[in-house]
């Protein structure tokens, strides 16, 4: 029985797809600069998967990708004024 | 013996000739060592994501070769005290972008609705 005081319930919704497996990604490449920046925040933050509907999989070898482009600098720890 | 991707960056002062020269350095280090490298690439000037030692961009060598571990830690070693490297990197080779074209290649099609995807290799 919904409450009547919460006047929206949140529905289950239809999952996103994970754009990793759409690609037919095997593996996130850190080298791969253009597409790890897509899962990043603008403020440099790995997006959530809630966000984004990367699978589990793919989520986990992306926070590796993510982090050894940072140690490279092709992508920002954090970006505290953007241009 | 193991396969690696290392990745190191060199100072912007440092020339493509002195750029290709340390890349050789490095390579030579893995094949006195018993190692072999398979690609041996010069990625080029690259403006970074964000300053490292007051520098905005480097040059980016890339190598990938099969080393016993003893090589990696006299790498890491050499590393340290070369002052024109900025940065270095050197994880398990996985032979990613292989794999995903091979993905891509095997399944064409459905649902894969975004047709063929660029190739991840970047050069």
């Amino acid at each position: 029985m919904a409450s009547p005081r919460k006047k929206k319930e949140k529905k289950p919704g239809r999952k996103k797809p994970c754009k990793l497996c759409m690609d037919r990604i095997v593996a996130v490449d850190f080298k791969d600069e253009r597409r790890v920046r897509k899962f990043i925040t603008d403020r440099g933050k790995i997006a959530a998967r809630r966000i984004t509907g990367t699978c589990a999989r793919h989520q986990r070898q992306l926070a590796i990708a993510v982090k050894r482009a940072r140690h490279l600098a092709l992508v920002p720890f954090v970006k505290e004024h953007y241009r | 013996m193991r396969k690696y991707e290392f990745v190191f960056i060199l100072d912007p002062s440092v020339d493509e000739a002195g750029a290709n020269e340390s890349l050789e350095r490095y390579a030579k280090i893995i094949r006195d060592h018993g190692g072999d490298i398979s690609q041996q690439q010069n990625w080029g000037r690259r403006r970074f994501a964000y300053d490292i030692k007051k520098k905005t961009e480097g040059t980016y060598l890339y190598l990938r070769h099969r080393a016993d571990t003893k090589t990696i830690a006299e790498l890491n070693r050499v590393l340290r005290f070369d002052e024109r490297v900025l940065r270095s990197l050197i994880v398990l080779d996985e032979d990613i972008e292989a794999r995903n074209a091979a993905s891509a290649a095997k399944r064409q099609g459905p649902p894969g609705e975004r047709g063929p995807q660029q190739n991840p290799a970047v050069v």
